[in-house]
């Protein structure tokens, strides 16, 4: 008969009870606050995303900047990945940045010079 | 596997548990099958091999079981789990009639099934504290709710052996029913409305 790989007595006991209390409701309901998230962010729905490439440190970092349509300087810059290779990281930029975006085709034009950016 | 195997493992199951695993010779096995004694040869080279192919199998399907580990919350969560033992104990039921016997020959197959039985225990152990912190069952002590799985798990396996020896029939609900009353007297008053509403109608 074929060995088969085993986890121990005690490891399944502790998987077992780990499993009965991540199943277990205590009681206790959620409070209003905890859903303010869906909110907050309500506004990334609709924003533009645009691609950045930024030199830091030797490498180009892409950047995606959500900017909203409505309020002018309501925006979020999130780091994504850096590449040694600029022509690849431009390649990903707009890979990545029309996975984020709404309006896929890029039909939407958004100058990010207009935003004045700081890289710090 | 090929359609054979199956064919001669379904055969060799079906014989083992007419007439044990000791009297059933490979002859029999083969004739079960319509196949030729050469042919078995064939497939499996001695009775040795069908036997731990068949363990193979009983193992597969008794750790399907067990992944299936509090796929429900409520208390028909343990009834489709007794659904799944009865099918399985009253399919392989000359495992446990023949208990000593593989006990003696086959040593390996003893101490994979002790590994699963205590895996089976430990899941009875870690359900009953689901449901005294669920509210479902009174607390009792450590000790007694380790009493109580193993009084259960033993309903659960010999159960059918018991009935075999008295001569009597077997039935899953009777299987159930005696499980179940080894649990009711625990119930506290929200299990008892929670067994009448989901599970004393699939007993009667």
């Amino acid at each position: 008969m074929n060995k088969k790989c085993f986890i121990d007595y005690e490891t399944y006991k502790d998987l077992l009870s780990g499993m009965n209390s991540s199943t277990l409701f205590d009681g206790s309901l959620g409070k209003n606050p905890d859903m303010e998230f869906i909110k907050e962010d309500q506004w990334l729905c609709d924003a533009a995303v645009i691609e950045r490439i930024v030199r830091i440190k030797g490498l180009w970092f892409i950047t995606l900047v959500f900017a909203s349509h409505f309020q002018p300087y309501q925006f979020l810059i999130r780091k994504i990945k850096g590449f040694s290779d600029k022509k690849k990281s431009i390649l990903h930029a707009s890979i990545f940045r029309r996975q984020a975006a709404k309006d896929q085709r890029g039909t939407i034009r958004v100058d990010i010079e207009r935003y004045g950016l700081n890289n710090n | 596997m090929s359609s054979t195997k199956d064919k001669i493992i379904e055969s060799a199951i079906n014989m083992f548990n007419e007439h044990g695993i000791a009297n059933v010779r490979l002859q029999q096995i083969a004739d079960e099958s319509g196949i030729s004694v050469g042919n078995l040869a064939y497939h499996f080279k001695n009775k040795e091999a069908i036997v731990e192919r068949v363990y193979e199998n009983i193992f597969k399907e008794f750790s399907a079981i067990l992944s299936d580990y509090l796929l429900m919350d409520t208390l028909s969560g343990i009834n489709e789990t007794l659904s799944k033992y009865y099918l399985f104990f009253k399919e392989y039921r000359f495992f446990f009639t023949d208990i000593f016997e593989i006990e003696r020959n086959y040593p390996e197959i003893i101490s994979n099934w002790h590994f699963y039985i205590n895996r089976m225990l430990l899941q009875i152990n870690n359900r009953i504290s689901f449901d005294v912190q669920r509210g479902v069952l009174i607390p009792q002590s450590d000790e007694m709710h380790e009493l109580m799985a193993n009084n259960i798990w033993m309903s659960v396996i010999f159960w059918l052996p018991q009935r075999k020896l008295r001569g009597l029939s077997i039935d899953e609900k009777l299987f159930k029913e005696a499980v179940w009353s080894q649990l009711t007297p625990y119930l506290t008053q929200r299990g008892q409305t929670e067994f009448v509403e989901l599970i004393y109608p699939s007993l009667v």
